[in-house]
């Protein structure tokens, strides 16, 4: 039988090749975008026979409905086929990815109408968004970019094809089918990108909204067995404030603070309680010795609104050349879901601390050990494990040594006081008053109580070394004079912060030389230079003499961040050592002696138009460059740093000079378009006169004109009169302008004839005749000229 | 044996696709984008969106600036349009230029340019160097319905180059009418019975040997002359065509009396009761001067047709017609009375109404009432049964149906 009429209407003629090429182009740049990350150069390929394939489907022409609907069906079903392949071996983004692009491939087949352009663009939209969220590289804006001209570009196509569309076929004028000029389209791309350029510099960045925002992604999974057995089996700490200090620690006698100090420890066995100096992820000994003395490859990436410092572990015993800790246990604590949600203590916020709630994501870019750097005080972990640990100095664990592609997400509030951060704060109960007398005796004996026990706890801190230089407690007492405000240890611990940070050096050969090694005395008093251990230990030891309780922490400090990717990019040389002293009884507060690093201030959100920030970027990078690299030695960075560097001063050159002329001379330009308005309005009124009077002038000047040019100047002259609004002098239009004219009859009638004759006679007039049509050409130029309207 | 549904069980229906379509625009979309874009490039701090977010404003900026410049260069002059009847296909032209290059503008008429058509796109213009010379820009359609109309502006639409945002500026040209005569109907020859009783039964020019007509000379052929009144051998002898003219001693005439009250516009479209009586009098009149015929108008038209060039100018008067507010019908059948009263030499007398009229026309008047059936005007899917050309005296009621064919009725077979 044969097939329903319905079913043999013929598709809709494909579409043109400009179009099914930018269309197959935003699909394939998209998919390229998010292929990429995944697979590298072979996902560049995919992407490369996703186009052929996005190419031939738009191409294809099939006689009837019903064949391009089975041809359809078959794609959209091994589309299916492919998701469940992808779902169960690469996982569910991908094989979305592959989904839709097989369903825009049947959708190419199936459809007639236009909306399988603009689903394609949305196609590669979404697989180019899906990359983004992933993507840490800045060269992903190129994806974007060549994406968005792309699209752009389609769009285009796609309108002027509907313009050809709505026009009618039969209209005449000539030229109109003709493409657009390469020109054209080449402006049109560049002055898209430039104008996008220039929004995206001076876009100013909000600070992230974080809702509904989670750590997800992570490559790894931790377990240990057991750890989860031990976590099972022991109490819960939940109870205890992180920011306690002592309070669950237990002294460790088995293992003498001086014992083996350079032994690098496995890091999954967490028995590394002696400081050994920064692991391997942050060796910046380039191995590769003929470029570079260092290497300062990023080992974290950290997506956080202000710059961080997150903590890794925290030293108290210092035995004068080494740090070590005095106490040890490791707490396990179960993950719910591979989440765990600290219980603040509501005395944070009797103190007068300005706190501040910042979520941040870490991705482990380099192997690490097992210590999960966070900010103080954490308040929430996400983190891909069922079972952490915490030490006695209140840092976390994983079960295993951090991998690369390791993503956590953690929640810190920050607070702040005096403009400084505090990591914790001490619980304390404030403005309480007893009913009476006796009542208030006892309240306040049980708050000395409490301090005292508090001091009692923090002794451990205050431990210097045997033999320690002497001189170091006089500078000490030299730099940090008592005051009598209100925070007076905060002062003496600032003062030695300003101390240290304006009159040492920073130098990163000591690094090489004496990791895990800090000649103290030597570094005070005779080199002045060194990295940022020597920093924070002298000033841990100098704050340990003037009894103000201080311990040296090391992790990562966050605060370059890629103005590109918006991501905090941690490199070799940010693996830090810090300071932190509990003062005035309020909490432990967070010193940076190291003039190098910026000072850890009152955070706040690096705001800022995306140019100020990528100029802080490129100086950040160009500070560690200068510190790393070999001087005169060329580098692409270098270059392009310099090239950045020229623009903004241009820039920033032209941009001043304006402001001086407008605001030093605003009455010359008030003045002046004052002056322009009234010009305009006279030469609108009197412009065309005076173009005419120009003529003259000219024609005055040079009396000697062709047929030609007193026909154009003619021409002009009526134009300027406003009498010819349209191009060409008709001989209508003529005969119109002698008839008008102050010629004589005869002069008319020759006029006319002449006119005429040299307009239509294919021989040129003869050389009288000429001359007389010049000279009846003059006179009525002259005499149009001379009128005045 | 095929078992195949037909494939438009499975089309969506239009009227979804309409509504789907009518929310789902360009704009709307690219709109949606960038704010989706611009919340999650804020909500999850994915600075790489923001380099998105730029894209798409700049975009929008170019979709702003861009069309408004090329509309602001954009200079238009309309050119002569040709009358022409409805049903014929009508050329309008411009004459556009501009500055510098303007790309993809679309010229249309203002919407309030009757008639409102759907689509009155003139023409699409995708490139257009117009530095040098003014382009033409020209597009024929099908003039649909009888109109008039003074076009002194032109819209153009531009949503160059993206086609997000579609900017639109009326552009003031110089003032051209477009005019639509009724549409004709070709009258060959009227029916012999509808003529009995009339003075004149030689209305056929088979017949019409100008036997009691008086030779008054030659002149130059004019069109609508009958080709029988070619004087073959005079034309010859001269060169042009020369045509006989005769003093008619019985002069055969027909008064058209116009109806153009409020009450006459009922239907819809080309399927309109003043339509089609229009298009019926610019029929006859045609009709008449071919036969050498005399009209009178009378009613809301006025002069006569003795000349094409009067012809044209009774088209023009139709087409620039419109249905006056006259209250009753009763002033109509007054008129028709008075119009009869005064040209009570004319010996077929037409009036055009929705119900038969008491008329007095004189002894030697034939008075031909068409009379538009109410009922299959305003019911169009109502059916109305055909009645018969009846004669009372020397009236005539020609009853007319919405859907009949007006060409059969008036060519011989009533």
């Amino acid at each position: 039988m044969a097939a329903p009429k319905a079913s043999i209407k013929p598709q809709a003629p494909p579409l043109p090749g400009v179009l099914s090429l930018l269309c197959s182009a935003c699909v394939a740049i998209g998919f390229a975008g998010f292929a990429s990350l995944q697979l590298g150069h072979l996902g560049i390929s995919l992407s490369l026979v996703v186009a052929a394939l996005m190419w031939f489907s738009l191409r294809a022409t099939l006689e009837n409905t019903q064949q391009r609907h089975k041809v359809a069906e078959t794609i959209a079903g091994g589309g299916i086929v492919v998701f469940l392949g992808l779902l169960l071996s690469a996982g569910l983004m991908p094989s979305l990815m592959a989904l839709l692009i097989v369903a825009q491939l049947a959708l190419n087949i199936r459809a007639d109408r236009d909306n399988r352009i603009v689903s394609a663009i949305l196609i590669g939209l979404v697989c180019l968004l899906a990359g983004a969220a992933e993507a840490k590289s800045g060269s992903y804006l190129g994806y974007m970019a060549t994406y968005g001209l792309a699209a752009a570009f389609t769009l285009k196509s796609l309108y002027l094809k509907r313009l050809g569309e709505q026009g009618s076929p039969a209209h005449s004028a000539s030229g109109q089918t003709a493409g657009i000029p390469v020109k054209h389209n080449a402006k049109l791309a560049c002055g898209t990108l430039g104008l996008a350029l220039l929004i995206y510099l001076f876009m100013p960045r909000l600070p992230a909204g974080n809702l509904g925002a989670n750590a997800g992604g992570s490559d790894h999974f931790y377990e240990n067995p057991s750890w989860e057995q031990e976590a099972d089996s022991q109490p819960s700490d939940d109870t205890q404030p992180a920011g306690a200090p002592n309070g669950s620690e237990v002294a460790d006698s088995t293992r003498p603070a001086s014992a083996a100090p350079n032994a690098k420890s496995h890091a999954s066995e967490d028995d590394g309680y002696r400081y050994n100096g920064f692991d391997d992820s942050f060796s910046i000994k380039n191995p590769d010795s003929h470029a570079s003395r260092f290497s300062d490859g990023i080992v974290a990436r950290v997506k956080s609104d202000i710059p961080l410092y997150l903590k890794a572990r925290v030293f108290d015993q210092f035995d004068g050349e080494r740090w070590s800790q005095s106490k040890q246990r490791l707490r396990k604590q179960r993950l719910k879901r591979g989440h765990y949600q600290a219980k603040i203590s509501s005395f944070t916020q009797a103190l007068s601390a300005q706190t501040m709630l910042v979520d941040y994501q870490v991705h482990i870019e380099r192997p690490m050990r097992s210590n999960i750097p966070f900010a103080e005080t954490l308040t929430e972990l996400d983190f891909p494990a069922t079972v952490v640990a915490r030490d006695a100095f209140g840092q976390w664990f994983a079960p295993g040594a951090l991998h690369a592609g390791t993503v956590y997400g953690a929640q810190a509030q920050l607070a702040i006081i005096n403009n400084r951060l505090f990591s914790e704060l001490t619980p304390k109960t404030q403005g309480v008053t007893a009913a009476n007398a006796e009542a208030q005796t006892l309240l306040d004996e049980a708050v000395q109580q409490a301090q005292q026990q508090r001091f009692a706890e923090l002794s451990h801190y205050l431990t210097l070394p045997s033999e320690l230089d002497p001189r170091i407690a006089e500078l000490a007492r030299d730099n940090a004079p008592q005051s009598t405000t209100d925070m007076p240890q905060l002062n003496q611990a600032i003062a030695l912060e300003h101390f240290l940070r304006n009159h040492y050096e920073y130098d990163f050969d000591s690094i090489f030389n004496s990791q895990n090694y800090t000649p103290l005395a030597s570094f005070l008093f005779e080199t002045r230079k060194g990295h940022c251990e020597y920093f924070a230990s002298a000033l841990t030891i100098m704050l340990r003499t003037l009894d103000i309780p201080a311990r040296l922490v090391t992790g990562l400090l966050a605060h370059s961040q890629n103005p590109l990717t918006g991501y905090f990019e941690v490199r070799a040389l940010d693996g830090h050592a810090w300071v932190e002293a509990y003062v005035d009884d309020t909490g432990w507060v967070l010193l940076e002696p190291t003039a190098y690093y910026p000072m850890p201030e009152k955070p706040v959100h690096n705001g800022g138009v995306t140019a100020e920030k990528i100029q802080q970027y490129i100086r950040e990078l160009e500070r560690a460059e200068q510190e790393t690299s070999t001087n005169g030695a060329f580098s692409w960075a270098a270059t392009l740093r310099r090239a950045w560097y020229a623009t903004t001063l241009v820039v920033t050159v032209a941009l001043a000079t304006v402001k001086w002329l407008v605001l030093g001379f605003w009455w010359l330009w008030l003045a002046l378009a004052v002056l322009a308005v009234v010009a305009l309005r006279y030469w609108r009124q009197y412009g065309g006169q005076l173009r005419n009077r120009y003529l003259l002038y000219r024609l005055n000047k040079k009396p000697d004109l062709t047929i030609k040019q007193h026909l154009a100047w003619l021409h002009q002259a009526l134009q300027n009169r406003e009498q010819l609004p349209e191009r060409g002098l008709t001989i209508e239009r003529f005969m119109a302008l002698i008839a008008a004219s102050h010629l004589s009859s005869e002069q008319r009638q020759q006029a006319a004839a002449l006119f005429n004759q040299h307009y239509y006679s294919r021989h040129p007039l003869p050389n009288e005749q000429a001359n007389r049509l010049r000279e009846i050409l003059h006179k009525l130029l002259r005499q149009t000229l001379a009128e005045h309207r | 044996m095929n078992n195949a549904k037909p494939t438009s069980n499975l089309a969506i229906p239009e009227h979804w696709q309409a509504r789907f379509y009518r929310v789902v625009q360009m704009r709307y979309v690219v709109i949606f984008l960038f704010i989706a874009l611009s919340f999650i490039a804020w909500n999850r701090g994915l600075a790489l969106l923001y380099g998105m977010v730029a894209l798409l404003l700049a975009m929008f900026a170019i979709s702003v600036v861009l069309p408004q410049l090329y509309l602001a260069r954009l200079r238009v002059r309309s050119l002569p349009i040709a009358p022409v009847h409805a049903g014929d296909e009508q050329t309008l032209s411009l004459n556009v230029s501009a500055a510098t290059p303007v790309y993809g503008i679309s010229l249309q008429l203002p919407t309030a340019v009757p008639p409102q058509e759907p689509e009155q796109a003139l023409a699409a213009l995708t490139f257009a160097r117009l530095r040098s010379h003014p382009q033409l820009v020209s597009q024929t359609h099908t003039a649909q319905v009888r109109s008039y109309a003074l076009i002194d502006t032109v819209e153009a639409h531009c949503a160059y180059p993206f086609g997000i945002l579609q900017w639109r500026k009326t552009l003031g040209t110089n003032a051209v009418s477009r005019t639509v005569y009724p549409k004709l109907i070709a009258i060959r020859s009227l029916p012999a019975q509808w003529l009995t009783g009339a003075s004149q039964n030689d209305a056929h020019p088979q017949q019409h040997q100008h036997g009691d007509d008086l030779f008054i000379g030659l002149r130059d052929y004019r069109y609508g002359d009958h080709y029988r009144r070619i004087d073959w051998r005079a034309s010859a002898r001269t060169g042009d065509i020369k045509v006989r003219e005769f003093e008619q001693l019985e002069q055969p005439s027909f008064l058209l009396i116009i109806n153009a009250d409020t009450a006459m516009n009922i239907g819809d479209g080309e399927r309109n009761a003043f339509e089609h009586s229009l298009s019926l009098a610019a029929s006859l009149a045609t009709f008449a001067l071919r036969q050498g015929y005399h009209t009178v108008l009378a009613g809301a038209c006025h002069g006569s047709v003795a000349s094409s060039q009067q012809l044209t100018d009774f088209y023009q008067q139709l087409a620039e017609l419109n249905p006056q507010d006259r209250a009753a019908e009763s002033n109509y059948n007054q008129r028709v009375n008075d119009a009869l009263a005064d040209h009570s030499r004319t010996s077929v007398a037409v009036s055009f109404s929705l119900e038969p009229l008491a008329s007095t026309p004189s002894q030697h008047q034939n008075h031909w009432q068409c009379v538009f059936d109410k009922n299959s005007y305003l019911k169009p899917l109502m059916r109305v049964p055909r009645q018969p050309v009846t004669a009372q005296g020397n009236r005539r009621i020609i009853p007319i149906r919405a859907n009949d064919n007006l060409e059969r009725l008036f060519n011989g077979s009533p």
